[in-house]
């Protein structure tokens, strides 16, 4: 028994792989709920990257994407030259960028206002009508913004014709199509994005409150002092996440709410590319697209994330 | 020791038994897959009746997988084409696609399958124009299938509308705008209130038998029809063919249109509704008159007499413009087009697919898949399949392959479109109406259409013109002189004049232009 223990080595005498597989063993139970989820990644975000070599090639099926032709990036200055590009990028920022700064703030107004509530029961039940419209889908909501907004028999447009008014075609009038873009997607996903503020409000110490109320600062100063500094890391994370997809602006929502008399505010890079790659077949032009919008969302959370290391003291990574 | 002749018996039963096992064994897997004869209706389940039958008598293990109508269709067979996975015998609709698919080498020339089963290409594929439009490089690469059932579209008025208010039919585009003015105005029926639209219509394509096209649908066809310039081209002007889009007349179409929206006789919500919209809004008896066809009349027919007990529908003929012109729209002599992949002619699974589809061409098969089981589903009264069943869904499901076998014959049209009876003992023959939809209306054969390629930017094509045209007559755009010229100026930056010129070497190819 001695000798057995004699002759294994110590940890020093172990060499660096050795150390590792003693490391790995040790920590298997980590490692082994790690692997699910880096099978996920490997097979649905790295696994495909291979595939969207065809952004570059003049895609045959049956040659399959190794074999296809290379046509260098003539799919991309397709989509660059296309008639409508301006048009399509204007759309998807102002949409995009919109939906980020007009939706974020009520997120934040509404967790704080909940995470205030000293009616408990009040608070759980606002939570809760909040983030359901959340599980609705876009098909839902415009048959409830129809029934909402519909010129012949919606009911805001019966309000208005009550009220002496002209009834308004706010699904089809380019000036008004925006504004119900925008703010259906407020209605929707406000409490769903506040459970993420709110998590970040409870994980703030009681202990801050209650000084801060034994020093008698007022409702509004605790908010201001505490609440708001102590959400600021998961407000930069947020918007940094969501620069990452800001040429997203939605495609379901709008595809579903759009028509042809409001394309000139309403159609964005993903509907174009819906209609273009997907339903003319040009499957090359659609994976240089999504690319581009990759790459674009990319450069922006570094540079997002930059300026919010600078001015903010904190980041992403 | 057994007698010689048990033993020739034993030899012949074994040798007929190996024969029949062979032939068992030599059943085809064959997978088909078609947009949904009827969407409503459930697919057919594993146990179905017809695939025993098709299993018995040509030996196919039928696979069926029924095609979403409408884009949805479109997209998955093109997600299946991007896959490498098509299945062996489908329909196509959209002739983007199918030219597609010719180029990437996914699709197999079909000549050879002609002999294979002589009865159905006597009946369907020995037309030389209809032919030419599936033929490519001198290969015929689909199974172009003539149409069973177009033009069965109409404008339908309320006949009772009409004479409550001591009105005649409409045969001219004012007197259409008149009637249509009184039945926004006038109150037809009697609630008291002004809930009630001239026109309904909404910007809609997919309508079976009508081509697609550029602008604003086959519900205004007839506005342009009245003008002279229904669908896309204009296939009469020799060397000088254009787009109709070009011709002076087709402003002036838009600006009726533009008069209809002003004069709000249209539902305010026609520019976002689907056709299930207008359909519900007709039979909620909200419209004095609408387009619709013949099908849609016998879908929505009971739910409109429960709403409209004394309601009274009736198809008038197609107005006729300033010029004396008329036409309800342009259709295709062309119906469904079926394809066979490579991957299925290369498995040799070519003699199957004919055999299959020679077995739907006639006899038993055309009436186990155009009527479903004979004494269940239907009967036979002199001559014409008459449907017998209450349980409709029962019959649908089984007939969703009927596309496959319907050869639009008279004693078959008769058949699907019997006699509507009211309530109050009136009856309309709906047969007679299709015919008349058809014989009156001054449907215009452009076939031709089906040839023309797409061209690269088809979608922004598409685009510019709807949307301008739509902008025109809601009044966002002003209609003028100058906002037209800018509108027409516009199609330059689409190279449009390149799809022209592709559109025209193309039907002159094809024989559809001098």
């Amino acid at each position: 028994m001695t000798d057995v223990l004699r002759s294994s080595p110590t940890a020093a005498q172990r060499g660096p792989r050795q150390r590792l597989l003693a490391r790995l063993w040790r920590h298997r139970g980590l490692y082994l709920m790690l692997l699910p989820g880096l099978l996920w990644f490997a097979l649905f975000r790295y696994w495909p990257l291979w595939n969207a070599q065809i952004a570059f090639k003049d895609f045959q099926p049956v040659q399959g994407v190794l074999h296809s032709p290379w046509v260098g990036l003539s799919n991309f200055t397709q989509f660059f030259q296309s008639y409508y590009f301006t048009q399509l990028m204007t759309n998807t920022l102002v949409i995009s960028f919109a939906k980020l700064l007009i939706g974020l703030p009520p997120a934040i107004i509404l967790a704080l206002a909940i995470h205030e509530s000293s009616r408990k029961g009040l608070a759980r039940v606002t939570q809760t009508v909040t983030y359901l419209p959340h599980f609705l889908s876009w098909v839902i909501v415009f048959g409830i913004l129809l029934a909402m907004l519909s010129p012949g028999s919606g009911l805001v447009n019966k309000a208005l014709v009550a009220a002496g008014g002209d009834p308004v075609s706010f699904l089809t009038d380019p000036g008004a199509f925006r504004a119900v873009v925008i703010f259906s997607d407020i209605w929707k996903e406000t409490g769903w994005s506040a459970i993420l503020f709110l998590a970040a409000l409870i994980g703030i110490s009681p202990s801050l409150y209650e000084a801060a109320e034994v020093d008698g600062a007022t409702r509004w100063q605790r908010i201001r002092h505490i609440s708001l500094p102590g959400m600021l890391d998961v407000i930069v994370l947020v918007t940094l996440l969501r620069l990452g997809h800001i040429l997203d602006a939605g495609f379901y929502q709008i595809y579903v709410l759009y028509s042809l008399p409001v394309y000139s505010v309403a159609d964005v890079i993903d509907t174009w590319v819906y209609r273009q790659g997907i339903q003319n077949f040009q499957f090359s032009l659609a994976t240089a697209v999504g690319l581009f919008k990759g790459l674009i969302g990319l450069l922006m959370i570094v540079v997002a994330n930059r300026v919010a290391r600078r001015f903010a003291g904190q980041g992403l990574y | 020791m057994t007698h010689p002749r048990t033993t020739a018996r034993t030899l012949a039963l074994v040798t007929l038994s190996a024969l029949l096992g062979a032939h068992a064994q030599k059943a085809t897997d064959l997978s088909v897959a078609l947009y949904a004869a009827n969407p409503e209706a459930p697919a057919p389940t594993a146990g179905w009746d017809t695939g025993e039958v098709i299993r018995a008598r040509t030996g196919v293990n039928l696979k069926f997988t029924m095609l979403p109508t409408g884009a949805d269709g479109d997209n998955k067979l093109g997600s299946l084409a991007a896959a490498n996975d098509l299945p062996d015998l489908f329909e196509i609709r959209n002739r983007n696609l199918f030219y597609q698919l010719i180029r990437q080498g996914q699709v197999a020339p079909v000549s050879s399958l002609l002999a294979q089963m002589p009865q159905r290409t006597k009946a369907r594929y020995g037309n030389a124009m209809r032919n030419g439009l599936v033929n490519e490089n001198g290969q015929m690469y689909g199974l172009q299938e003539p149409a069973t059932l177009s033009r069965q579209y109409g404008i339908m008025i309320r006949q009772d509308w009409l004479e409550k208010l001591n009105l005649k039919a409409p045969t001219t585009l004012d007197e259409f705008l008149n009637v249509a003015r009184a039945f926004t105005e006038r109150d037809p029926d009697g609630n008291g209130r002004k809930d009630t639209f001239g026109y309904c219509g909404v910007i809609d394509f997919d309508t079976a038998g009508i081509l697609p096209g550029l602008g604003l649908g086959n519900h205004f066809q007839w506005v342009y029809g009245a003008y002279g310039v229904p669908g896309t081209w204009n296939y009469r002007a020799g060397a000088a063919f254009a787009a109709n889009v070009r011709n002076p007349n087709y402003r002036k179409a838009t600006e009726y249109v533009r008069r209809l929206v002003d004069a709000k006789v249209m539902d305010p919500d026609w520019a976002t509704m689907k056709r299930s919209d207008l359909r519900n809004r007709w039979q909620q008896g909200k419209c004095g008159l609408f387009f619709e066809s013949v099908g849609g009349l016998i879908a929505g027919f009971k739910n409109f007499e429960a709403n409209n007990p004394k309601g009274d529908l009736r198809f008038v003929p197609v107005p006729k413009g300033p010029a004396g012109s008329r036409s309800m729209g342009t259709f295709a002599n062309a119906g469904t087009l079926l394809v066979v992949s490579k991957k299925a002619m290369d498995a040799g699974k070519g003699p199957a697919i004919a055999k299959f589809l020679e077995w739907a061409n006639s006899g038993e098969g055309y009436y186990q898949l155009a009527f479903g089981k004979k004494g269940a589903d239907y009967t036979l009264v002199g001559g014409i399949p008459t449907v017998t069943t209450t349980n409709v869904n029962g019959r649908l499901t089984n007939t969703q392959l009927r596309f496959l076998a319907l050869n639009g014959q008279a004693a078959e049209l008769k058949g699907r479109y019997g006699t509507l009876k009211f309530g109050d003992g009136r009856s309309v023959n709906v047969y007679n109406l299709l015919m008349d939809t058809r014989r009156t209306n001054n449907w215009i054969d452009r076939s031709g259409d089906l040839v023309v390629p797409a061209a690269p930017n088809q979608a922004d094509i598409d685009r510019y013109i709807s949307e301008s045209l739509v902008q025109f007559v809601l009044g966002q755009r002003p209609l003028n002189d100058d906002s037209w010229k800018a509108f027409t100026d516009g199609l330059n930056g689409l190279n449009f004049a390149g799809y022209e010129k592709n559109a025209y070497a193309a039907l002159k190819a094809g024989g559809f232009v001098k």
